[in-house]
């Protein structure tokens, strides 16, 4: 199972431009020409949609493999991730390394939770929707909370003018996962590197 | 207690061991089981062995533990 995995990775690793060839030669030609197309080419397209679809099935299965079996995260995650723990020293630093990680992605999270809270709004009443004498520019804060992604609805702001309007991060939830890994991974580095121990 | 960590540096003579018996840190390291940066970081005393380590370079130079490591005591801080 385990030279299963590692050559599976490898897999992965090498045949990662053909799939990305692929995915840029499909964006320039028609695909509808290509389908109806006959030949080499259309040989060559075939084998590559498969390698794709094999690429993509290997891809979830160490996917999840990896978030199931502990040994498969230390073996590649650590390898993808470049920890290295040849001997005591370097398990110190990387475990130092770990912990300044650990702080800092806790306090991105922690920031990023009140992000996604909080709203504000800033706009100004009509002249005629205010007393006279009352002021028309108004600062509304508030607090949202849900455990689930739903369409927001907009509250009909009438005829307000409305200048800034903040509901939560305005990231995808994709952009997100990968800013924090990339983060994650990064600031491993950088500690590591930074470290006493190294010197 | 906090203060005499501060006061005490564990200081080593590997280079000078290494030196006598004409072994390469890199020949050491392999003999101990670490790497090459390790060894280095020993010697010029940016990193403490673990005990363990400390018995395997000390049975590697045929010494007393008391003879590779010992206690350097920074007075100004006394």
């Amino acid at each position: 199972m385990k030279t299963f995995n590692r050559v599976l990775l490898r897999y992965l690793i090498f045949a990662f431009p053909l799939v990305l060839g692929l995915v840029i030669w499909g964006g320039f030609v028609d695909l509808a020409d290509l389908s109806l197309s006959s030949g080499f080419i259309h040989t060559l397209w075939d084998i590559g949609g498969i390698n794709l679809m094999v690429w993509v099935c290997s891809l979830l299965y160490l996917i999840a493999a990896m978030t199931v079996s502990e040994n498969m995260r230390n073996d590649m995650l650590a390898r993808i991730a470049g920890i290295k723990e040849r001997d005591e020293r370097e398990s110190l630093i990387a475990g130092t390394a770990s912990r300044s990680v650990f702080l800092l992605t806790t306090s991105i999270l922690i920031l990023l939770l009140f992000l996604s809270l909080i709203t504000v709004k800033i706009g100004k009443k009509p002249a005629d929707a205010v007393a006279p004498g009352e002021k028309r520019g108004y600062i509304s804060l508030g607090l949202q909370f849900s455990t689930t992604q739903t369409q927001r609805k907009d509250e009909p702001s009438g005829r307000d003018q409305v200048f800034f309007d903040y509901k939560g991060i305005p990231i995808s939830n994709s952009g997100l996962l990968l800013f924090l890994l990339l983060c994650q991974i990064g600031f491993y580095h950088y500690s590591a590197r930074r470290s006493p121990l190294l010197k | 207690m906090g203060n005499l960590r501060n006061q005490l540096k564990i200081n080593n003579k590997i280079n000078v061991l290494r030196a006598e018996k004409k072994v390469t840190q890199q020949a050491l390291a392999d003999a101990v089981g670490v790497t090459r940066a390790t060894i280095n970081a020993i010697e010029k005393g940016n990193y403490n062995p673990s005990l363990e380590l400390a018995f395997r370079l000390s049975k590697f130079f045929s010494a007393d533990i008391q003879n590779i490591f010992f206690l350097e005591e920074n007075n100004e801080n006394i």
